[in-house]
């Protein structure tokens, strides 16, 4: 309701000067008081120091070098993950894959999520037949299901890892720009947009003094939703062949690999599955908290 | 109503041709000899020419376009396919029942596992009940359903060796990728009850419910979870839509002959028009389902079909 929120935020003006920093703080304590979002940052930030401290501390040639005398070796001190159909270590594959997996989910979340800002800004700051377009575009975009515009690219565009990474974001652009043309419009029907209005601010100011630092939290919930989709979108095409090429470690094709050894060695294909599941699962956590925390500061 | 229905099918018309634009562009716009890219580099420059001859890909882009949607309008010809030199429609219909079956049991396995347990969850809510089987939720849609699907496999097919290990030969084929795609799909049916659920216990029908003594379950069943009902309806409706086309994965696992697989196949061989096909076809197909989930909704819901009435006459 804009009523209640105007109403509380006048209310915090009492108390507290209201900023930005303050803002964020809020929504900071909000979301240090839920334990299992806590436990989601924590792992997400786990996986990343793994993923990059991981693959500092071991060197890329453990992950591609083939040892075929120690081929199929089960977990055991010396490779506690095992050996994979051509001996090679499958912790430091997972290490190394985790970089290029993680990689699938950071940069077309980025990367969409720019052009939803930038698409939707538009939209709503020009209005007119530009917004009818953009909209329209999208509209169009988003009878294709996602996954199939993302297959039809890879099909245009060839296999490959960066081909994937393309893929991935221009299939999610247009969710993404009707998301952030819906928050700025949310926000710009506010009474307070109104008052700068009223006090002579400019399009432009208000757009980028009163209009985007209210906007951040819920285009940084609109991110952090949208990050374990992709990972997992990644994975997947991989999975199919279509993304990371041979040799190079990735979890999904480490699936793939795994699936024809899978009566000689059946614990190949456990760790890259775990792994998949345990990312996707701390960015919820770490998602919904953060949905909680902002919906907690809006009530 | 009949007329707002008659309208939208209309309506679908223009929106499949911009779709077939869409599809069309992403595919016939990309830089470099279509023929080149398909045969390879070591193809001689004559067979290379012969073959974009063949299938009119010298021709420029509009030209090209032209005579491929009036071949679909005409006579539901998606040109040939690069590698078979067959029909391609024929060739993407042949693969249409594996997949809608398993997007089929996998939807019906989703809701029926996953909507009991979200108006459990809401009944019981803030119990220990309701925080496992939230807990469940969260869990289940981290699962990627293709491992799901290879520890299916490695269980029951080769440890068990109960189940068919790939192929579609019998019924028992389609029991393990249904399974896999039914558990994590289910997650999001459990939160969807389970919010549906919760917002209707407080309506206030079911206090007047409650207060002229219905029993509990009649409550719950017949007041109550009717009312929810529509999303779950909406959420089955796009689930199935989704997997149509995103059951690709499972279908790799399980090596089913379905329409993700002919996908894949084909752009792994850069067969153009089979691409297309396909994702016509499912493109289709998906804005059918969310036309139809459309209507349904406004059959079924009086205040939505009211305000039909309404604005139509």
């Amino acid at each position: 309701m804009p009523l209640d929120s105007s109403k509380n935020k006048s209310k915090n003006k009492k108390i507290i000067n209201i900023n930005n920093k303050t803002k964020f703080l809020e929504a900071w304590r909000a979301f240090k008081s839920n334990r299992l979002a806590l436990i989601g940052l924590a792992a997400s930030l786990a996986l990343f120091a793994l993923a990059f401290g991981g693959s500092l501390a071991i060197p890329f040639d453990n992950a591609i070098k083939q040892n075929i005398s120690q081929r199929f070796t089960p977990p055991c001190l010396e490779h506690p993950l095992g050996t994979d159909g051509l001996g090679r270590d499958m912790l430091a594959r997972m290490l190394h894959g985790a970089k290029v997996s993680l990689t699938m989910g950071f940069i077309p979340m980025a990367a969409s999520m720019l052009a939803g800002m930038f698409f939707g800004g538009i939209a709503v700051l020009l209005g007119g037949w530009v917004e009818n377009l953009i909209m329209r575009v999208c509209d169009i975009m988003t009878c294709i299901p996602a996954i199939l515009l993302a297959l039809a690219m890879v099909a245009a565009l060839g296999p490959g890892l960066g081909n994937v990474l393309v893929a991935i974001t221009i299939a999610s652009v247009p969710d993404l720009t009707r998301y952030v043309r819906s928050v700025i419009l949310g926000i710009a029907g506010l009474e307070y947009i109104e008052a700068a209005r009223a006090c002579g601010a400019s399009g432009g100011a208000i757009i980028v003094r009163h209009i985007l630092p209210n906007a951040m939290g819920p285009l940084l919930l609109g991110a952090v939703s949208n990050i374990s989709g992709m990972i997992m979108a990644g994975a997947g095409l991989s999975y199919l062949g279509l993304g990371i090429q041979l040799p190079n470690p990735e979890w999904g094709a480490m699936l793939a690999e795994s699936q024809s050894y899978f009566l000689r060695a059946p614990y190949l294909m456990v760790a890259p599955g775990i792994a998949i599941l345990v990312s996707v699962f701390a960015f919820n956590l770490a998602g919904d908290g953060l949905r909680d925390a902002l919906d907690a500061k809006l009530r | 109503m009949a007329r707002h229905a008659l309208n939208r099918t209309l309506l679908l018309i223009p929106s499949l041709f911009l779709v077939i634009f869409l599809i069309f562009a992403i595919l016939n716009l990309i830089p470099g000899d279509p023929g080149r890219m398909h045969l390879g580099i070591e193809a001689t420059q004559e067979a290379v020419d012969m073959f974009n001859r063949q299938f009119g890909l010298d021709k420029p882009f509009l030209t090209r376009f032209t005579t491929y949607v009036t071949g679909i309008a005409t006579r539901f010809d998606f040109g040939l396919s690069y590698r078979t030199r067959e029909a391609v429609m024929p060739a993407v219909l042949s693969r249409v029942p594996p997949t809608f079956a398993i997007a089929l049991f996998g939807v019906s396995g989703a809701v029926l596992f996953g909507v009991p347990l979200g108006v459990l969850a809401a009944i019981k809510r803030s119990t220990l009940t309701d925080t496992n089987v939230t807990a469940l939720a969260l869990l289940l849609s981290a699962i990627p359903n293709f491992w799901l699907g290879l520890m299916l496999l490695q269980l029951f097919s080769v440890v068990l060796s109960i189940l068919p290990t790939y192929g579609a030969s019998s019924w028992k084929s389609f029991i393990l990728p249904s399974v896999a795609l039914a558990l994590p799909g289910s997650s999001g049916f459990i939160r969807l009850a389970r919010a549906t659920m919760l917002d209707v216990v407080h309506q206030e029908y079911i206090t007047t419910a409650r207060a002229k003594g219905a029993p509990e379950y009649s409550v719950i069943w017949r007041h109550a979870f009717r009312n929810a009902a529509l999303p779950l309806i909406n959420g089955a409706g796009l689930m199935f839509a989704g997997l149509l086309g995103g059951a690709v994965i499972i279908e790799a696992v399980f090596s089913l002959p379905g329409l993700g697989r002919l996908m894949v196949t084909a752009i792994q061989q850069r067969d153009i028009p089979i691409v297309m096909g396909c994702a016509i076809f499912l493109s289709f197909v998906f804005m059918a389902i969310i036309l139809i989930i459309d209507l349904i909704y406004a059959a079924l819901d009086p205040r939505i079909k009211l305000r039909y009435q309404k604005g139509g006459k």
